[in-house]
């Protein structure tokens, strides 16, 4: 099964990727990437649960994400990824530790906390 | 006296002529009924499948069937069939069957349905209550994958590469004509290249021995785990000079062998192990390809789903590297991968003829550097130093050979 990706015109913004994404399918990856990047959002999230297989060629794309989005505060996490997936993604370190949830519910729990504190502050 | 005499004689000689005229229709009906079978290379299958059959009929015309083809860009259909019965009557439900298959199975539908939907067309005005046992798999030339399903017939057997022979385990379903409301189940299997599949119908196995036995399943395996050659060809020569030599037969007897025969991938076997060795294109198609067929060897020989995955991440990421390298060489290179499978260890062998190159002297990335200074690349060869439980550079007689070894944790 080849890469297939929804952009999901959701807050935050959303990548949900299906099948497979290795040295084959990572270019089109890249060109969703091309775009998405270009507006800068606040916070990128990979839903990878329909994510079969990852290769190094795949991991890039998450890592040059971070290197858009985090040195201008933003963040990039990584939701629900098949154990496969997810160990292929521990190995390499592809984001730092407490940026893989486990489901979009975990995500949104820890986005509200964040939100919730950064409201205390102001 | 003579008036009898004489008519006898012109009723006998009528008798005689009458006799000619059908046995002349039975012949034709013969070259008519062996026409609907697919002949050596008429089919036009993709070089991906090699197929070869041979039908004897017990009478001049008989209630067997086989045939192949190609249903799309990707797979290809094949079915035997045994219709209840011998003679005219059994090829002519035959001939309904052979013409049934065509329309519904083009179709690629999963085999379960096309039983189903052949069954409920034969069901109707079946006032013969003739039945057909018939077995039927839709094989995808890409991967290897077979999906089959079965209505009463004899399972087929399975001969690896390795030489082992098993009946493949389908469930079975009535045989069709019969019951409308019958339902199929189709179950899944993966051929390795080097493995071939065996078709049969009841003619093979209820052959007659001269010691009053039946020919049998049994002795059908042990037939077919003995052979040297494992190609459907000599596979079905084999099992036929066999049959002919030590039986007689007493009904239509009919032999089906496939295999999946992707280019660029050959094997061997030792006394130690089964290797496979893929030589693709250097292209990242051609990794693409090596990756699949790696998969479909490895699931083939029920390697765990886990070990799978990393065994094919393994692969891609040293072919990856490899391509790019010889990409920006620009001549004429050579890759493969060699896979090595013993009962308890895969051993992946990647050569190509690039510049000495190795990789695992590169310095490895600093996976915990703050993410503005992380670099993009070198992630390929952690993961493979990670993922396998050995892993050794050489260049050996202008190659470089980088040796992978996975332990297996299923047997």
């Amino acid at each position: 099964m080849p890469l297939e990706i929804v952009a999901e015109p959701s807050n935050p913004s959303t990548l949900v990727l299906a099948g497979r994404l290795d040295s084959t399918t990572a270019p089109e990856l890249e060109a969703v990437l091309d775009r998405v990047l270009k507006k800068a959002p606040p916070r990128l999230v990979f839903d990878l649960s329909k994510l079969e297989y990852l290769s190094s060629a795949g991991i890039r794309c998450f890592v040059r994400a971070r290197k858009a989005l985090e040195p201008g505060g933003g963040k990039v996490a990584i939701v629900n990824p098949q154990p496969s997936v997810r160990k292929v993604l521990d190995i390499v370190k592809a984001v730092p530790a407490g940026g893989i949830f486990k489901d979009i519910a975990e995500l949104d729990a820890y986005l509200d906390e964040i939100q919730r504190q950064v409201r205390d502050r102001d | 006296m003579r008036d009898s005499l004489k008519n006898h004689i012109e009723l006998r000689a009528a008798n005689l002529a009458e006799q000619a005229r059908l046995e002349h229709e039975l012949q034709i009906a013969a070259s008519i009924q062996q026409a609907m079978l697919p002949k050596p290379g008429s089919r036009a299958l993709p070089p991906e499948v090699r197929t070869a059959a041979a039908l004897t009929p017990a009478k001049q015309v008989g209630g067997d069937l086989y045939d192949y083809f190609t249903v799309d860009d990707t797979h290809v259909l094949f079915a035997i069939a045994d219709v209840s019965d011998k003679g005219i009557p059994a090829a002519l439900f035959m001939a309904r069957l052979a013409g049934l298959l065509g329309v519904v199975a083009t179709s690629g539908k999963s085999p379960d349905r096309i039983l189903h939907e052949i069954n409920a067309r034969l069901v109707e005005d079946n006032d013969a209550c003739m039945f057909i046992t018939i077995g039927c798999g839709l094989l995808d030339i890409r991967n290897g994958h077979i999906r089959y399903a079965s209505a009463g017939h004899d399972a087929p057997l399975l001969r690896t590469a390795e030489g082992s022979v098993a009946s493949l385990a389908v469930e079975n379903g009535a045989a069709i004509g019969i019951d409308s409301s019958a339902e199929y189940t189709a179950m899944e299997i993966v051929l390795a290249p080097g493995d071939t599949l065996v078709l049969f119908t009841d003619g093979v196995t209820e052959a007659w021995m001269a010691d009053g036995a039946q020919f049998g399943t049994e002795r059908l395996v042990t037939v077919l785990s003995e052979a040297k050659d494992g190609s459907s060809d000599a596979l079905l020569r084999h099992v036929v000079d066999t049959v002919a030599s030590s039986a007689r037969a007493a009904d239509d007897l009919t032999v089906l062998a496939l295999s999946w025969t992707p280019r660029g991938v050959t094997w061997n076997r030792s006394e130690k192990a089964m290797r496979w060795l893929i030589e693709p294109q250097i292209s990242n198609v051609g990794v693409a390809q090596t990756q699949q067929w790696l998969r479909s060897i490895l699931a083939a020989r029920a390697v765990a789903a886990d070990l799978i995955n990393d065994a094919e991440l393994i692969a891609e990421e040293l072919l990856t590297n490899v391509v790019r390298s010889l990409d920006a060489r620009g001549c004429d290179s050579r890759m493969s991968l060699d896979c090595e499978l013993t009962p308890t260890q895969i051993v992946m062998t990647v050569r190509d003829d690039g510049p000495p190159f190795d990789p695992l002297a590169l310095a490895a990335p600093d996976l915990d550097a703050d993410i503005s200074d992380r670099s993009v690349g070198g992630l390929g060869v952690t993961l493979v130093r990670q993922l396998a439980d050995s892993c050794r550079y050489s260049h050996v007689d202008g190659h470089n050979v980088m040796e992978i070894r996975l332990h297996r944790t299923t047997v």
